[in-house]
């Protein structure tokens, strides 16, 4: 991901970002894709925070009431069918990402920096979700946690999923040059979701609702206008008793320029 | 009321009333008493509450009495208990049952304050639907941290 002239002066915060995307070259970052995503992650945060600035704002609780009144109604007119409740809020979800990352990329200036097509480009998303995305239009930050699997890559690690407790890039010292490249799946960590403020599900629910479902298809529907084929699901849902929030975003087919199924389900 | 040396709560029941006088929220912390007895004490206690919020709509109105309309104050003694009483502009109230005296008006008014901001948050749920009992298991711990540390002295 290297950043061009054009991209440093559509980007106001630009000196900042210009000074610490690090890497020279795509091949000099291939090389090292642990030192290179971390230092991305930092840039991006700063950019994260840069565009949070500059965007306006409205009230979280206003938010969470509006969509929480929303999400009842759904489950009204599904008739209590709680599976079929999460595929709306996932739809609605799609149809919101398809053309929120139209805004997201112009407003965030990522559009020039975005190497849809490479092989680390699904990597690369992970924090430019997490980091500039969700704090840009929910104004909270998530962490990330690349899921390895038996790639295809010469990676040695046999094993599928392995996860870093520790948060950060979870891949391994002994990652080669096409370890970024490899990556099928990662997580994302919310420990905060403006979208759950004051929210108690009841019994009949519990366990079963996916409430900020609408989260994942927002991800699915961003990334498939950017060619890249996901499945996007909460695997943990402070809401039904776990710990903290996580997405799971596992990457399903790299699209050719045939394009999406343009316009949602 | 205890020898303990912690300072024990002075609460004796709390309750929410909707405006309809339908029960919202019952929660009596004492378990040696019938909770009935409590359950009739909130009620009777709902004849003082509106005859003070009607004689507050005949005064005139001053400068300060948009906030002592809401809180009620001492409703009525029992034998063994007090009951102090708050509503709020949307017609719920809430109904504090208390076993101590000697307590300073400030700390009445601090404890519905921020016994209102609880209920605010519970009421805020999409799953609750308005004017029926109050299920957040939430605002029941919340409500019972409250309490507990409703002693004597105030609250912290």
């Amino acid at each position: 991901m290297a950043a061009t002239p054009q991209a440093q002066t559509n980007t106001p915060g630009g000196p900042a970002l210009g000074a610490s995307a690090a890497p020279a070259t795509p091949v000099a970052a291939a090389a090292t894709p642990a030192r290179y995503v971390v230092s991305q992650a930092q840039s991006l945060q700063r950019l994260g925070d840069q565009v949070f600035q500059r965007v306006e704002k409205i009230n979280s609780e206003v938010l969470a009431l509006i969509y929480g009144s929303m999400v009842v109604q759904i489950l009204k007119d599904v008739d209590g069918n709680v599976d079929e409740a999460n595929t709306q809020l996932e739809k609605m979800g799609f149809n919101i990402g398809i053309r929120l990352v139209e805004e997201f990329l112009a407003k965030s200036g990522l559009g020039a920096k975005c190497n849809v097509g490479k092989d680390h480009f699904f990597a690369d998303t992970a924090e430019i979700i997490a980091k500039v995305a969700f704090k840009m239009f929910l104004g909270v930050t998530c962490s990330v946690n690349y899921i390895q699997s038996a790639a295809p890559a010469p990676l040695g690690k046999g094993a599928a999923s392995g996860m870093d407790a520790s948060g950060k890039a979870g891949i391994g010292a002994d990652a080669t040059a096409t370890g970024a490249a490899a990556i099928r799946e990662y997580a994302l960590i919310m420990d905060e979701n403006p979208l759950a403020d004051f929210v108690e599900v009841p019994e009949q629910y519990a366990g079963k609702l996916s409430y900020s479902n609408i989260l994942c298809g927002v991800i699915r529907g961003a990334l498939e206008m950017l060619q890249l084929k996901v499945e996007c699901r909460f695997v943990r849902d402070v809401l039904q008793g776990h710990d903290t929030n996580e997405i799971r975003v596992v990457l399903k087919e790299i699209l050719s320029d045939s394009g999406p199924a343009g316009g949602g389900d | 009321v205890s020898c303990a040396t912690r300072m024990a709560s002075v609460v004796a029941c709390v309750a929410v009333v909707g405006k309809n006088n339908n029960p919202l929220f019952i929660r009596a912390f004492r378990e040696q008493e019938d909770k009935l007895k409590f359950h009739y004490i909130v009620h009777t206690s709902l004849d003082v509450v509106e005859e003070k919020i009607s004689q507050s709509q005949h005064v005139a109105p001053s400068p300060n009495s948009k906030v002592t309309e809401m809180y009620l104050g001492l409703l009525f003694p029992t034998e063994d208990h007090k009951v102090y009483g708050y509503t709020t502009c949307t017609k719920n109230k809430f109904i504090l049952v208390l076993e101590e005296n000697e307590l300073k008006d400030a700390h009445m008014r601090q404890f519905f304050t921020r016994f209102h901001s609880l209920f605010a948050d519970a009421v805020s749920s999409p799953f609750y639907s308005y004017d029926r009992r109050i299920t957040s298991r939430r605002f029941d711990a919340e409500v019972d941290k409250l309490c507990a540390s409703f002693t004597k002295n105030g609250m912290p």
